[in-house]
C-alpha cells in the first residue's frame, strides 16, 4: 500500500488522461459559446483579474492561487493579466467573506476558496451570511485528502485498534479538521482519540509525532509526499482513517470518514465533514457574475489544466494535479450542502466554540 | 568533523561563486538593507515579494537571494533605531535604549559603526553556529518537546525582572497586560473568540508591528514634535573619529558580542522567538553580566547597543535549524523559505543533512557573504547618515511619520492596523512620561501566548510529569536564578523587609497615579468578559489578571505609602541610584502648557493623517501631509516642501504601490467618484 504512494507517474497519467477528456468536452462548449466571446473578449482586455488566497504566502493555497495565475490568463478571450493578492484572515474565512460581499462582480476577482467552505457555510461559521452555493465553481486543481495517520510505534495499528487503546493526537486547535474529526469519531465509531490541541501546524505535529510526544496526527497526501517522503520510504506510520466521502485509490482498504456511521444523521454529519477533500484546492468567482464570463473562465481552466506547459510547470513545482471542471465543483458543493437541520446543530457542537 | 562535512562546505563555497547567485545574492542584500530601514518592514514582507521570483531559479540561487535579504534586514534597522528611536524591525526595539541618547548626544556616528560591526559578529557567530551543529542538529531537535519549549519560554519571561529596572513591580504589571493582550483571538483549546471585539481583524490575534511601532516609535516621534529641535540637538556630531571608535568599542567587548551572537542564535531556533523579544533577552543578558550596567544603561553606553545588534543579526541562522532539520519554520519568514524547499523538490530533514548537505552549506555561506556584503554598505554610509541627526525636525518628522504608518499597516492591510498603532503610540507615551518600563510589554505579549499553547499540550500529555523532564528542570532553574538575582539585590537596596516598613507613611497621591487606575480597570474589565468563557479559555486569562490585579494594587500602595518617605528624602538632596529601563526626555526647560499643546497638536497631526487616508487615499495624502506639517510647523520655504513631498510621493508610489503590491483601504473618493480609481490609492 505505502509502495503504491510513491507511485507518482501514475497519478500523473491518470490526471492527463482527465484533462484530455476535459479539453475534449471543451472544444464543443467553444463553439456554443464563440458568439459571446467578442463582448467576453472586449471586457477582459487590459483588464487585471485578482485571485484572493485566504492564506499566507508560501501555502498551498497560495502556490496553487499562483500557479493558475501563471496559465489562467493565457486561456481568457482578452488575455488579462491575473494576480495573486493573499488575505490571510480566521482561517481563509476573511477571503470567503471578501469574495462573497466586497470583490467586485464583474469576473476580475476570484478565490483559491477554503476548502471546508460548503462545511462552514452550512453551519454560518463564515461572518455575513454566505452562502456557498452562490458561489460559481470555475474547476478544481487538485482534490486534497487528510489522513489520520499513526506512528509505527504506536499500538494502534488501524482504525480498529483505536478503539481498544488511547490513541494522543495532535491537533492544530478548535475549530479545525483535527480537533473535531477525531473526536466525531470517538461519539460515533467509538474510537479513543485524545485530541490535545495547540500544535502551530503540520509541521510541528509531525516532530511530536517523531518524537512520541503523540501517537497520531492529521496531515494531507500531498502534503506527506512532499514534506515527508522518508516516512513513506521508511513504512513509518500506518493510515487509521483518511477524511473523504470515498477512499484515495492508494487507501483502499482504509475507511473513508464519509462512509462510516450507523445513522441517517451520523452518515450525513461525517459526509458534511469529510466533504473538503472533494474541494481541495479550487477556484471559484463571487455570486452574480454575468453568465457568460462565468462560461469563459470555466472553459479558459478547463484549456490551461490540459495546456502540457501547465503540466509541465505544475510537476516541475511538485504540484499534484487531480483536476475537475467548474460544472462539476458546483455541484460537489451544491451536493455537500444538501443536509438535515439536525445533522447541522450537531456538527456544529463539534466544531464551533463550546 | 568529518571530510565530507569539509568536502560539502567546501563545495558549498565554489557553488556559490558563480556570477548569477552572486548577483542575486547582492540584490537579496540590497533589498533586506532597504526594507530593513523603513519601519515595521522586515524580512517577512521580503519573502513573500521576492518568493514568486524564485520559481524559476535553481535552489543555490533561490535561497542565495532569500537568505541574502533575511540576513542583513538586522543590519540596517538599526539606522532609525539609532537615528530617530524608531525601530526599523521589531529587532531593533532593545537598540533604542542605548543608541538614540547616543545620537542625541551627537555620537551616532559611534553608535551606528559599533552596531554595523557587531551585527557583522553576530551574523557571523550564527553562520559559524549553523555550520557546526548541523551534524546533530536532528538527534538534538528529537529531543526538544514541548515541555522543553515551555520551559524557554518561561526562562525568557523571567528576563521581565531585568528589563523592569527599578520598578519590578510595574515590569510585571505591564508583562501581564501583554499577556493578556496576547491572548486577543480564536484560542486554541476551545475556539473562543476571545476580546475580539466581532472583527475579523483580532481573530488571528493582535499583530505584533502596529504594537512596536506604536509602543517605540511614536512616542519619540512625539518628543522630537514637541521638543520642537533636530535629533542630536546643539551637540557636535561625530562622523569619521565616531565610526573608529565604534568599532573599537565592539573589540573590546568581543566577548559580549559573541555571546549575544550564540544567544540569537540559539533563542532563533525555538519556534515562535522571534526578533521581537530576542534583542530584548540579549540586552537583559547584557544588563546583567556587563560590570556598571546598572549605572550606564539606557542613557547611552555603546555595550547596550553591542548586544541587541549581535543577536538580531545571529537569529537567520537560529530559525534556519529547525527548518531545515524537521520543516518546522523557526518564523513566519521560515514559513515561506520553506515553500522554496517544496517547489524545489528539496525535502528538510534528513536528507538536507546528508544527500543535500551541500544546499545546506550553500545557506550558511549565503549568510556568512550577506552579512559581511551588508555591513560593508552600512559602514560605507554611516558617516553621511549620522549628519541626520543635525536636521531641523520640520524635515525629518513628516517622512519618519508617513513610513511609521505604512509599515503599521503592512502588518495586516487593515484599518484595525492604524487604530492599533495610535493606541498603543498613546499607552507607550504615557508609560515613557510616567516611568513604567515597555520592554516587559512586549516579553509578556511574545511569550505569554507561547506559555499558554506549550503548557496546555505538556499538561494534557504528561499531567504533571514533564516537571520531572530533566533538561526541563534546569531550564526552570536558570529561570529562577535570574529572577532572584534582581529581587534580592532590590529587597536588599530598600534594607530588606524593615527598610521597607520603614518608609511606610500616610499614602500621598498624585495625578500620575490615575494611570494605575486605568490599568487596573482595563485588566478588571477584559477579565469579567472573559468569566463567561468555557473553563479552557478562560483559566489562562484569569489567572494572569488575578495575578497582574494584585501586583498592581501593591505596586499602587508600594507607590502612594512610600511617597512621603521619598519626598523627604529627595529634597535632603539624597537620591537613590535609579536604574530607569527606557530613554527619557527632558522637557524641563519648557512650560507644562507648551507640553501638552504641541502633544496635542502631534495627536492632531495623527488624526488629520488617518482622516485624509480615509478620504483621499494613502499616496495623495503623502504630499499633502508634508506641506502642512512643513509649512505650518516650520514655515520652510515651498521649494523644499514641493521637492520634499515629490521624492517621497513618488518613492512611496514605486515601492509601496508598485513593488509590494499593497491593496490600499477602500477611500471615500472612491466611493463617491468612481472614475477618479485610476489614481494610486484612491
Amino acid at each position: 500500500m505505502l509502495a503504491a504512494i510513491q507511485n507518482r507517474v501514475r497519478g500523473r497519467q491518470r490526471c492527463l488522461i482527465a484533462a484530455t477528456i476535459v479539453a475534449a468536452g471543451a472544444a464543443t462548449s467553444l463553439a456554443a459559446t464563440s458568439a459571446l466571446a467578442d463582448g467576453v473578449e472586449e471586457f477582459y482586455s487590459g483588464k487585471t483579474i485578482t485571485i484572493y488566497v485566504g492564506f499566507g504566502p508560501g501555502g498551498g493555497y497560495d502556490l496553487y492561487g499562483r500557479l493558475a495565475a501563471d496559465f489562467l490568463g493565457d486561456h481568457i478571450p482578452g488575455n488579462p493579466n491575473v494576480i495573486v493578492e493573499n488575505m490571510p484572515g480566521a482561517g481563509g474565512r476573511m477571503a470567503a467573506q471578501y469574495l462573497y460581499s466586497v470583490a467586485p462582480q464583474d469576473g476580475t476577482a476570484l478565490s483559491v476558496i477554503v476548502q471546508s467552505v460548503a462545511m462552514d457555510s452550512a453551519l454560518g461559521t463564515i461572518p455575513g451570511d454566505v452562502d456557498a452555493s452562490q458561489f460559481s465553481g470555475i474547476g478544481r486543481l487538485t482534490a486534497n485528502y487528510e489522513l489520520g495517520l499513526a506512528w509505527h510505534e504506536a499500538p494502534a495499528k488501524t482504525f480498529e485498534d483505536a478503539k481498544n487503546v488511547d490513541v494522543p493526537f495532535a491537533s492544530t486547535g478548535a475549530g479545525s479538521a483535527s480537533h473535531f474529526v477525531p473526536r466525531m469519531l470517538n461519539d460515533i465509531e467509538g474510537t479513543r482519540f485524545q485530541v490535545i490541541a495547540g500544535y502551530e501546524g503540520t509541521a510541528a505535529a509531525s516532530i511530536a509525532l517523531e518524537q512520541g510526544e503523540v501517537d497520531a496526527m492529521m496531515i494531507g497526501i500531498a502534503g506527506l509526499r512532499a514534506s515527508r517522503p522518508s516516512w513513506i520510504e521508511n513504512n513509518l506510520f500506518n493510515v487509521l482513517w483518511q477524511l473523504s466521502n470515498t477512499p484515495h485509490p492508494d487507501f483502499a482498504d482504509v475507511p473513508a470518514v464519509g462512509q462510516l456511521g450507523e445513522t441517517e444523521e451520523e452518515k450525513q454529519m461525517l459526509r458534511l465533514v469529510a466533504g473538503a477533500a472533494d474541494v481541495g484546492r479550487s477556484l471559484v468567482a463571487p455570486p452574480n457574475v454575468p453568465e457568460e464570463r462565468i462560461e469563459a473562465l470555466r472553459r479558459a481552466f478547463d484549456a490551461m489544466v490540459a495546456d502540457p506547459e501547465f503540466i509541465a510547470t505544475a510537476t516541475e513545482r511538485n504540484q499534484e494535479l487531480d483536476t475537475i471542471s467548474g460544472e462539476e465543483l458546483q455541484a460537489v458543493i451544491e451536493g455537500q450542502m444538501n443536509v438535515s437541520g439536525d445533522a447541522v446543530e450537531r456538527v456544529r457542537s463539534y466544531v464551533t466554540a463550546d | 568533523m568529518d571530510a565530507s562535512i569539509l568536502g560539502a562546505a567546501g563545495e558549498a563555497f565554489s557553488l556559490l561563486l558563480d556570477p548569477f547567485r552572486l548577483m542575486m545574492l547582492g540584490a537579496g542584500v540590497l533589498m533586506g538593507l532597504f526594507l530593513g530601514l523603513v519601519p515595521g518592514i522586515g524580512g517577512l514582507a521580503g519573502m513573500a515579494l521576492l518568493l514568486p521570483f524564485t520559481f524559476t531559479m535553481d535552489p543555490y540561487t533561490a535561497f542565495a537571494m532569500l537568505l541574502g535579504m533575511a540576513a542583513v534586514v538586522g543590519t540596517s534597522d538599526t539606522i532609525p533605531a539609532v537615528m530617530f528611536g524608531v525601530p526599523g524591525t521589531a529587532g531593533a526595539q532593545a537598540t533604542i535604549m542605548d543608541g538614540n541618547p547616543m545620537a542625541k548626544r551627537g555620537e551616532a556616528g559611534r553608535a551606528l559603526s559599533a552596531a554595523f560591526t557587531a551585527s557583522l559578529i553576530g551574523g557571523l557567530v550564527g553562520a559559524l553556529i549553523l555550520a557546526l551543529t548541523i551534524p546533530i542538529l536532528r538527534p538534538l531537535m528529537l529531543h526538544i518537546g514541548s515541555p522543553e519549549l515551555l520551559a524557554f519560554s518561561v526562562l525568557g519571561i523571567t528576563m521581565v525582572a531585568v528589563l523592569s529596572g527599578s520598578a519590578p513591580m510595574r515590569g510585571i504589571v505591564a508583562a501581564g497586560l501583554g499577556v493578556m493582550l496576547s491572548m486577543i483571538g480564536a484560542d486554541p483549546q476551545t475556539g473562543t473568540l476571545r476580546w475580539t471585539m466581532g472583527t475579523f481583524y483580532l481573530w488571528d490575534g493582535l499583530p505584533i508591528v502596529p504594537m512596536v511601532l506604536g509602543l517605540f516609535a511614536l512616542p519619540e516621534l512625539a518628543d522630537l514634535a514637541i521638543r520642537r529641535r533636530s535629533i542630536a540637538g546643539d551637540s557636535n556630531i561625530d562622523t569619521r573619529s565616531g565610526m573608529w571608535t565604534g568599532f573599537k568599542d565592539v573589540i573590546a567587548n568581543k566577548w559580549l558580542t559573541v555571546r549575544c551572537g550564540a544567544l540569537g542564535a540559539g533563542l532563533g531556533a525555538i519556534p515562535g522567538m522571534g526578533s521581537a523579544v530576542v534583542d530584548w533577552i540579549a540586552y537583559g543578558h547584557a544588563l546583567q553580566s556587563v560590570k556598571g550596567a546598572g549605572k550606564t544603561f539606557g542613557k547611552g553606553d555603546v555595550r547596550g547597543v553591542i548586544a541587541p545588534e549581535s543577536a538580531n543579526n545571529s537569529i537567520t541562522a537560529g530559525a534556519l535549524v529547525p527548518t531545515i532539520a524537521f520543516g518546522v519554520p523557526g518564523s513566519a519568514a521560515m514559513a515561506i523559505l520553506l515553500s522554496v524547499f517544496l517547489i524545489h523538490g528539496l525535502v528538510p530533514g534528513p536528507e538536507m543533512l546528508n544527500d543535500n548537505l551541500s544546499v545546506t552549506y550553500t545557506m550558511v555561506w549565503s549568510i556568512a557573504i550577506a552579512n559581511i556584503l551588508g555591513a560593508g554598505i552600512c559602514f560605507l554610509f554611516s558617516g553621511q547618515l549620522a549628519k541626520i541627526a543635525i536636521l531641523r525636525y520640520t524635515l525629518i518628522l513628516p517622512a519618519v511619520l508617513t513610513f511609521v504608518y505604512i509599515g503599521a499597516f503592512q502588518a495586516s492591510r487593515n484599518w484595525g492596523d492604524l487604530y492599533a498603532l495610535l493606541a498603543f503610540g498613546v499607552l507607550g507615551w504615557t508609560m515613557k512620561q510616567l516611568r513604567w518600563p515597555r520592554p516587559p510589554l512586549i516579553l509578556g505579549f511574545v511569550l505569554g501566548a507561547l506559555i499558554e499553547r506549550y503548557l496546555f499540550i505538556s499538561v494534557t500529555r504528561y499531567g504533571l510529569d514533564w516537571l520531572a523532564r530533566p533538561m526541563v528542570m534546569i531550564l526552570l532553574f536558570a529561570g529562577f536564578l535570574v529572577l532572584a538575582g534582581p529581587v534580592l539585590r532590590h529587597l536588599r537596596d530598600h534594607g530588606w523587609f524593615h527598610g521597607i516598613a520603614r518608609k511606610i507613611g500616610m499614602p500621598r497621591f498624585r495625578a500620575r497615579d490615575l494611570f494605575y487606575v486605568l490599568v487596573f480597570g482595563l485588566i478588571a474589565y477584559m477579565m469579567s468578559i472573559a468569566a463567561g468563557w468555557s473553563w479552557g479559555a478562560r483559566v489562562g486569562p484569569l489567572t494572569v489578571g488575578w495575578v497582574t490585579l494584585t501586583v498592581c494594587a501593591l505596586s499602587f500602595a508600594n507607590q502612594t505609602l512610600t511617597r512621603g518617605f521619598s519626598e523627604t528624602q529627595s529634597k535632603d538632596g539624597e537620591l537613590p541610584a535609579e536604574l530607569h529601563m527606557d530613554t527619557t526626555t527632558d522637557y524641563s526647560d519648557l512650560p507644562l502648557g507648551v507640553v501638552l499643546q504641541r502633544a496635542l497638536a502631534f495627536i492632531g497631526y495623527l488624526f488629520g493623517f488617518m482622516a485624509s487616508m480615509a478620504v483621499i487615499g494613502l499616496i495623495p495624502t503623502v504630499p499633502l501631509f508634508i506641506a502642512v506639517f512643513m509649512w505650518f510647523e516650520g514655515r520652510e520655504n515651498w521649494k523644499l516642501i514641493l521637492g520634499q513631498a515629490l521624492v517621497l510621493t513618488v518613492a512611496v508610489y514605486v515601492v509601496f504601490d508598485r513593488l509590494l503590491g499593497i491593496p490600499w483601504p477602500r477611500t471615500l473618493l472612491g466611493q463617491w467618484f468612481p472614475h477618479l480609481s485610476f489614481l494610486p490609492s484612491v
